[in-house]
């Protein structure tokens, strides 16, 4: 029976497929073109290369390098200090404390990158330059471990709240230490300690903003932690936006590889953990 | 909580293996890579690196100046000989950051590249990373110390000079000579259109809002200009380059110079489009129908933009090129002489084939260097430039410093200095 | 947390000791990080908050050259193109939100909320870059054109219209919060009592009208506490609106005006400011920009703490 009921319920299902599909085709957009225009532009050339917007043969070769030791040094500062704030929230905290840590942790997952790119740049850059050079590597590096505290810090946590009481009554009624009882946890709860710190990882390095203010950009390959350096973020955006096809082709396969990069780790973990992770 | 601990489990052990194979691939690649491939060739169209010995031999300037102050190459590939003063630097790589100008970023890549590549065989090589951030960026880098030198085609009003004196003199060195072109992206016109002072200042004040205003056919007479509003693009960050049109449109139109005025940032008005970098603004031209915009010359032939036609006050119309740079530097030699940063905007009527919207551009560094190394290693690349590195102009668009330019900053460069020794003598 | 006899003996007592003092500094890190912020940014504002004062952000002239720093359009064009990027994105995540929790089978489920979730992986300069070169000539611009040619007579649509816009901002920054609302929308469904959603059924509503009343109903604080998050997502993106807002430092009431927002200021002019009062201005922006998200993003907190019990990890 056709009922009117019947065709408004009919029309608000259809919407929300609409809406699927109007969330999923950006995303299938940017593939595409990434993949598309930017596969032309690799070459061992591209890969080894580095960042040239003078001449046809520039290419990723100091970016690869720049944005893989900034976010070593991004993770450096942000796993050990993630883990063990986790670790607080989950194990040591009394109700109290842990609830606001925690929450304090949210609030700062939260805060846009580029005030994080102008805190690292106001204390750092301007107060601190080191002589001749005050866009550093190394403040670069300090702006994205920033950032990857509070990721880090909150999956750890919640993933240690998974682990079972009995395991950690077992390891008191054995007499064992409370340290080693958590670094036996954690090593249960491997996995979603592993992802938080790949999903912290990827977003740091997909990140521009606050490179702008602390990295600067370079046309020479590493130079040192305390001089400029390049990134595969800066290198899409300075040659994005320059207008020049040479350019703009190389911009495009520099998306390519960051982001096969990023979505292949998302994939990779999403596929092996089956665990719905949002960062929020 | 809807999901389960997965334990040490395979996913797990995968997890890691991929990690680890992620780290050792990338530690691989850098060890691989090195330092080496830290600059690229630079294929420039011209005899740029035939001419660089033939320059080397003969004195770069018209007046006799002692050899103390050129870098003598011996060949095109090998060594630089400086006769700088008697300091040696300590072995080792110097490196340097600077920044500023989009302008003169073109050809700032090949000098930095060109002088890298030279200075390799010698104990101390010098590599310089220079980042197109905008004049105003490059300023206040420079200032504050985290760029060893800036590119700037605006200088520092004198005011701002003297407020940085005491940290001694603030050199401003002419390093190269452009021209800023107009470019436009009209669907359906395809030739250089006509523009003047007065129509550019309409354009860019709102006063004149579609293509085929009477003011703008007047200039074009048969060019199919279409109904369609003008879209204007100007910078979005602090430029020199802004700082050299407002400089010219400022002597064409004097309701410009009483509401926008003059300034590497300015009030345009709210309908325009901004983008950073002269790059930037040539990018957003070429994807914008309808659209107009300003730049250093070079990024105008390089995105295949075809520049405009600016009537000069002698009545030519004169698209931006190298003899018409150099005809306006020509005409204000004796502004120049004793001023080395006066404005090339808007020539006399004597210079006919000048070009009005030409401009310099300026290295700016502090005399007193605090490094020693990186003081030998600035003054010795800026005498370069100034000399050998000036034959690297024309196939960038850029003009050849007139010599007695080239004098002058010879006699700038030689107050770089540490602690009181300077590098080079003029 | 369990109780841990902590042994008085010599040995492991330090190891467990140190390992407690070090796992205390580190989160006592996490305020003081937060406070870092406010200090930081506080405290090299005082220049600049006493050179303008409340007309910082009541002024609308940016003009360095001048030294007047005043960010009333950036905060109105940040506003703005965060509530266009609501109106558009809370709709369309709603809708994913109830496909995934009501609608969808079990197997295309978990496929299509992981391939939503990807969205938010995507770095936001790639986003920006597909928006400048593929998403403004190519769906922005004739959206506009089709608009100005049927509501012309709207003064929100009549600005020449480069596709460089308020709107085209709005436009990028609802795709990029799409998987945010979804997300916490989508636990906030899922939470749901079968009983209500049984008893609905029972009273005989379609699908969509269970929905409508019951699971909207319930599941209202969660979405408002993501459409917050969102907001606060939004109103900190910096790259993506950039690229594609037109940078114009003047606010015009129109959808199709190019606008700049605060985050793109900062992007535009960092360091371009030498002299104690215009550093201090640009980073009196940070501060502002810095007080707008907290404020979304703590009540989003807030919300969530107190309405939605955690579904999937929201990190």
């Amino acid at each position: 029976m056709i009922t009117r009921r019947g065709i408004l319920d009919k029309v608000w299902l259809g919407l929300a497929v609409a809406a699927v599909v109007a969330a999923l085709a950006p995303l299938a957009s940017i593939i595409y073109y990434v993949t598309v225009r930017g596969i032309s532009a690799i070459s061992w050339n591209f890969l080894t290369h580095n960042f040239n917007q003078v001449g046809n043969n520039g290419g990723i070769g100091n970016a690869l390098e720049g944005t893989f030791l900034v976010v070593a040094l991004a993770s450096a500062i942000g796993i050990p200090i993630g883990l063990l704030v986790g670790v607080y929230v989950s194990e040591y905290g009394t109700g109290r404390s842990a609830d606001v840590v925690r929450f304090l942790s949210d609030v700062l997952v939260g805060i846009p990158s580029i005030v994080t790119g102008i805190l690292v740049y106001s204390a750092v850059v301007i107060s601190f330059p080191t002589p001749y050079n005050g866009y550093t590597a190394f403040a670069a590096g300090l702006a994205l471990g920033l950032m990857e505290i509070p990721i880090i810090a909150n999956t750890t946590s919640e993933s240690l709240k998974l682990v079972p009481n009995s395991l950690r009554e077992a390891s008191a009624a054995l007499g064992v230490r409370k340290w080693r009882t958590i670094l036996l946890m954690m090593a249960n709860s491997l996995g979603g300690i592993m992802t938080g710190i790949l999903l912290a990882t990827s977003r740091v390095a997909g990140e521009t903003a606050p490179l702008l203010l602390t990295a600067l950009g370079s046309t020479q390959s590493f130079q040192g932690w305390f001089n400029s350096v390049e990134t595969m973020t800066l290198f899409i955006f300075q040659n994005g936006t320059s207008g020049t096809p040479n350019l703009v082709e190389q911009a495009w396969g520099a998306s390519f590889v960051l982001l096969i990069t990023v979505l292949g780790i998302n994939i990779a973990i999403k596929m092996v953990t089956r665990r719905r992770i949002v960062f929020v | 909580m809807k999901f389960t601990s997965n334990g040490v489990s395979t996913t797990t052990v995968g997890l890691v293996v991929v990690l680890v194979v992620v780290v050792v691939a990338a530690g691989a690649y850098i060890a691989l890579n090195g330092s080496g491939s830290s600059t690229t060739t630079v294929t420039v169209n011209s005899t740029a690196t035939s001419t660089v010995t033939s320059t080397a031999t003969s004195t770069a300037t018209s007046t006799s100046v002692s050899t103390a102050t050129s870098t003598a190459i011996s060949s095109s590939t090998a060594t630089i000989t400086t006769t700088l003063t008697t300091y040696t630097p300590p072995s080792g790589k110097i490196s340097l950051t600077a920044g500023g100008s989009t302008f003169v970023n073109p050809i700032m890549q090949v000098w930095v590249s060109e002088y890298y590549n030279l200075s390799q065989s010698n104990p101390a090589p010098v590599s310089i990373n220079y980042q197109a951030v905008g004049s105003s960026l490059g300023q206040t880098g420079v200032i504050s110390g985290t760029f060893a030198y800036a590119g700037s085609d605006a200088p520092l009003p004198a005011t701002a000079l003297a407020s940085y004196s005491s940290k001694g003199p603030f050199l401003q060195i002419p390093e190269a000579l452009g021209g800023v072109a107009v470019f436009y992206n009209i669907p359906g016109v395809s030739t250089s259109l006509n523009l003047n002072g007065a129509v550019l200042a309409g354009i860019y004040n709102g006063s004149i809002t579609t293509w085929n205003d009477a003011r703008i056919t007047a200039l074009n007479q048969g060019v199919p200009l279409p109904a369609a509003t003008i879209v204007p693009v100007h910078r979005s960050d602090g430029s020199g380059t802004t700082y050299a049109l407002t400089s010219y449109l400022a002597t064409q139109s004097s309701n410009w110079r009483s509401t926008i005025g003059v300034g590497t940032a300015v009030n345009w008005p709210s309908f325009e489009l901004a983008s950073k970098g002269s790059s930037g603004v040539a990018g957003t031209v070429s994807t914008t129908p309808d659209s107009i915009g300003y730049a250093d010359s070079y990024y105008a032939f390089k995105n295949s933009l075809v520049p405009a036609k600016i009537e000069n006050a002698a009545g030519s119309f004169i698209a931006p090129s190298v003899p018409a740079f150099s005809a306006a530097a020509a005409s204000f030699s004796s502004a120049l002489s004793t001023n080395a940063t006066a404005p090339i905007v808007n020539p006399p009527s004597t210079a006919t084939t000048a070009y009005p919207i030409s401009t310099f551009t300026y290295v700016l560094i502090w005399a007193n260097q605090s490094n020693e190394p990186n003081g030998w290693a600035l003054a010795s690349f800026l005498a370069w430039v100034v000399t050998v590195g000036q034959s690297y102009s024309t196939g960038l668009y850029y003009a050849p410093l007139p010599p007695n330019i080239v004098t002058v900053d010879q006699q700038l460069i030689a107050q770089i200095n540490y602690n009181g020794q300077a590098f080079t003598s003029a | 947390m369990s109780t841990f006899p902590l042994r008085r003996g010599k040995n492991g007592a330090i190891a467990d000791n140190a390992f407690r003092g070090l796992v205390f500094l580190f989160a006592a890190l996490v305020p003081l990080i937060l406070l870092a912020y406010l200090f930081e940014l506080g405290s090299h504002s005082i220049p600049s908050i006493n050179a303008f004062g409340l007309s910082f952000v009541f002024g609308s002239q940016w003009n360095p050259p001048r030294e007047i720093f005043q960010v009333l359009p950036e905060i109105l064009g940040t506003l703005v193109s965060s509530l266009i990027a609501i109106a558009i994105g809370v709709p369309i995540s709603l809708g994913v939100a109830v496909f995934l929790s009501e609608m969808a089978p079990r197997g295309p489920r978990e496929i299509i909320g992981a391939v939503v979730e990807l969205l938010a992986a995507v770095p936001s300069i790639v986003f920006g870059f597909w928006g400048l070169v593929i998403l403004v000539p190519q769906v922005v611009r004739p959206v506009e054109g089709f608009l100005q040619a049927t509501l012309g007579f709207i003064p929100l649509f009549q600005h020449a219209a480069s596709g460089y816009d308020l709107f085209a901002g709005g436009v990028i920054l609802a795709i990029m919060i799409i998987p945010y609302v979804a997300a916490v929308s989508r636990d906030a469904m899922l939470t749901v009592p079968r009983s209500q959603l049984e008893a609905a059924y029972a009273l005989g509503g379609t699908k969509s009208e269970v929905i409508r009343m019951s699971v909207f109903g319930y599941a209202r604080s969660g979405i408002i506490a993501g459409v917050f998050l969102g907001f606060g997502r939004a109103i900190g993106e910096t790259m993506a609106v950039t690229l594609v807002i037109g940078n114009s430092l003047q606010f015009a009431p129109s959808l199709f005006a190019p606008a700049q927002t605060l985050a793109s200021l900062i992007a535009n002019n960092y360091g371009e400011t030498i002299g104690s009062v215009p550093v201090a201005a640009l980073i009196e922006v940070g501060l502002v920009l810095l007080g707008l998200s907290l404020l979304a993003n703590f009540g989003a907190r807030l919300i969530l703490r107190r309405f939605v019990k955690r579904g999937a990890q929201m990190l």
